[in-house]
């Protein structure tokens, strides 16, 4: 196991940056997921530290030694990739064995190996099986089994869950997560998805254009995020996200006033801002002229399982929020209700999207 | 009352021995999305292709508007079809691509109309900018606008989408199930949306039919669904968690689950009880699945398993003997793994299951005896 650094990790590909001067530590046994949409640099980050990509400048340590110079057979990390690659026409128990014998150890130490293997991942009813006869989900987990079983300083993830369906995907991150605090290896995961990213990490590297938008635990990128893209990105439903002016006495929506018992220190002056409020703290029980309260016309709800949602627009900028009450009357579209925001889960951006900080 | 939008009736379709689809039939309603909701592999874009006329059937009638429209040639059915891989030409632009369908020689319209229709149907998308752009030169998010665009300046009869969106981002997925929904509310388009995501499924589906190995188990809206799910298989698709299941041991109509406190009889009107009880399993949804992390009379101690940040909640497994109950629960109180917790099953709340065939067992269970 290892601890790694990334230090001005820069990867170009022509004219195009992949990864724009990445710095990161992560420490030995650490579970981290990189973060952020299709072309983020996530997974190109990935493959210089696995060693199959050589970074344009910038250095890679492994327990504080450089390894830019390492082929990735030498580097010592296993991977795993989305689509899996087991050998079809060997059972799991000699794909497992497989990387062992390549490696020549003994009979009787791949034989423990295997045994202990088939314990931390309770694959003993398919170990004799063929990995297509196996559903998606025991597939993916021989195919880890293999990775670690010669274990690996490093195990690197590049979106394992993503071909599997969503029913046993849930099943499979409880799995995963729980495997690696028991194998201890130093983990990073390659993600789009932020429920994942959420459910396993220690700390979350959120991506954006080659570069780190945030780094830390999921609570902290959930509750406080530094930019919009992370305020957007992190967390389903979306946060709502809207422009208001700062006015004496509160916001205005277009030509609503949403206001506030005291403006936070930032807010004091006149201006554009940028308002983030996730849908659990837009509730419909507000009361007139209390802060946060606001009349809006409700456009549309709906349900997702026992979720009860509503939709209205203030100042032509569309608003979500989900009733935690479960037994008041349902919103009806079409009629106003008294909003009311929780003034204290608020977040403002600059109209650039930046956070505002509090002095 | 009006014909249903479309209707289709006792679909089949085997490809060499293997049954693709049995029997299926279904109704969408005129302004309707019918979320078609299922696993990879369980028959969804058959029977799309089945209604687009792009799939011989082994057997079954396919009604748009109430005319059979079975034996018609693709072309001639007035459906629109957007594929997960988008179908786009690569060397045209976004505009011609969005006008190619009404440039055809069944439309033919004139050019003036064609820029009326592409231009709000790329306004609707939110890719009014793009429309000069090469296809090629777009992200996968913008090629699968530009390919709904295409589906909707045909203004056909029915939409059909085959998991448009799986093979993007969670978060554009999430953005675009919103704008698809927001476009249907505002023009009516009578939609059938496939995908195995159910979260995509249950936003989007006015109501939901899910289908599992070629066959329809039920159609209904989420509620419905909820309240009286009448297959496994339903509980095995909807939720996040989806919903608990159990073992039952049985000793004629007294059933308990191995390791937990409880004994229930259940009372069926369905002949041959005997036969049934041999293999029943109990399901019951998280979230009416009871929790107390102090003791409490008829409550069974579990251990925390798992547990799993979501934002706005955290799911948790627990764990007792080979028993295994996923639920979410508030963020407060902060619970870890190997703490103890206590879990109680409202007997009005579950349902009873046939083991073999999936099939809901009408019937009710009365608590009998709580041992601890």
């Amino acid at each position: 196991m290892a601890s790694i650094k990334l230090n001005n990790l820069t990867m170009r590909y022509g004219n195009s940056t992949a990864v724009n001067g990445i710095n990161l530590a992560i420490d030995d046994g650490e579970f981290v997921v990189f973060l952020g949409p299709s072309g983020c640099g996530k997974t190109t980050t990935l493959r210089c530290i696995a060693g199959l990509e050589n970074p344009t400048s910038g250095d890679i340590l492994f327990d504080g030694v450089k390894v830019n110079h390492l082929h990735a057979s030498a580097r010592n990390v296993a991977m795993v990739f989305q689509f899996i690659s087991l050998y079809p026409h060997k059972t799991v128990r000699k794909n497992i064995a497989f990387p062992l014998r390549a490696r020549g150890l003994s009979e009787a130490q791949i034989v423990e190996k295997i045994k202990w293997v088939e314990d931390v991942f309770s694959l003993s009813e398919v170990m004799d099986r063929y990995p297509n006869s196996l559903p998606p989900g025991s597939r993916q987990l021989a195919a880890l089994a293999r990775a670690v079983v010669r274990d690996p300083k490093v195990l690197l993830l590049d979106e394992p869950l993503s071909a599997i369906d969503e029913q046993f995907r849930e099943e499979m991150r409880w799995e995963l997560k729980h495997l690696q605090s028991r194998l201890g290896v130093t983990t990073i995961h390659v993600t789009h998805d932020q429920r994942e990213a959420m459910s396993l990490a220690d700390r979350i590297v959120l991506m954006h254009s080659g570069d780190v938008v945030q780094i830390g635990t999921p609570q902290a990128l959930f509750n406080d995020p530094i930019n919009e893209f992370a305020a957007h990105f992190i967390g389903s439903p979306a946060m709502n996200l809207a422009d208001v002016q700062v006015a004496s006495g509160g916001l205005m929506l277009g030509s609503s006033l949403l206001p506030l018992g005291s403006l936070p220190t930032p807010l004091s002056e006149p201006g554009n801002l940028r308002l983030g409020i996730r849908p659990n703290h837009v509730q419909r029980d507000g009361k007139a002229g209390e802060p946060g309260c606001v009349l809006a016309l409700i456009e549309d709800r709906y349900a997702i399982g026992r979720e009860e949602y509503f939709q209205f627009s203030l100042g032509g900028q569309k608003f979500v929020g989900i009733d935690k009450e479960k037994n008041r009357q349902l919103a009806e579209v079409g009629t106003s209700e008294m909003i009311r925001f929780d003034c204290a889960e608020m977040r403002f951006f600059t109209p650039d999207g930046i956070k505002v900080v509090a002095p | 009352m009006n014909a249903p939008r479309l209707s289709i009736v006792g679909l089949n379709k085997s490809f060499a021995h293997k049954h693709a689809l049995t029997d299926i039939s279904l109704d969408i309603h005129a302004g309707e999305i019918l979320a078609l909701l299922g696993p990879t592999g369980a028959g969804k874009t058959t029977t799309i292709r089945a209604i687009a006329g792009l799939e011989s059937l082994s057997s079954g009638r396919v009604y748009l508007n109430g005319s059979e429209i079975t034996q018609l040639s693709p072309t001639d059915r007035d459906v629109a079809v957007v594929f997960e891989g988008f179908n786009l030409l690569p060397t045209l632009s976004v505009y011609d691509n969005i006008a190619f369908p009404l440039r055809s020689t069944i439309y033919r319209e004139t050019e003036e109309v064609i820029s009326e229709r592409v231009n709000k149907a790329a306004d609707n998308l939110r890719i009014s900018l793009l429309l000069s752009r090469k296809v090629n030169q777009l992200s996968g998010g913008e090629r699968q606008r530009v390919a709904i665009a295409r589906a909707l300046v045909r203004r056909p009869t029915l939409y059909m989408f085959d998991e448009p969106l799986s093979a993007l981002d969670l978060k554009l997925r999430e953005s675009l199930v919103a704008e698809l929904r927001e476009m249907q509310r505002m023009n009516g388009a009578t939609m059938l949306y496939a995908t195995h995501d159910y979260g995509s499924a249950a936003s989007l589906g006015h109501r939901i039919a899910l289908i599992e190995n070629g066959h329809i188990l039920q159609v209904g809206t989420l509620s419905d669904l909820i309240a009286t799910p009448r297959h496994i298989g339903v509980g095995r698709l909807i939720g996040s968690p989806a919903m608990v299941f159990f073992d039952v041991l049985n000793d004629k109509d007294m059933l308990s689950i191995e390791g937990l406190p409880w004994k229930w009889r259940f009372d069926t009107s369905l002949p041959a009880v005997a036969g049934i009880t041999q293999g029943l399993i109990l399901g019951i949804w998280p979230e009416d699945v009871e929790l107390e992390f102090s003791p409490r009379t008829g409550f069974a101690q579990c251990e925390v398993h798992a547990t799993d940040y979501r934002g706005l909640d955290r799911a948790i497994e627990l764990r007792r003997g080979t028993n295994r109950v996923r639920k979410a629960i508030a963020l407060a109180p902060a619970v870890q793994r190997g703490d103890s917790c206590w879990l109680g099953l409202p007997t009005s709340k579950i349902f009873a299951f046939n083991a073999q065939t999936g099939e809901r067992v009408p019937g009710s269970l009365t608590l009998l005896e709580s041992h601890e």
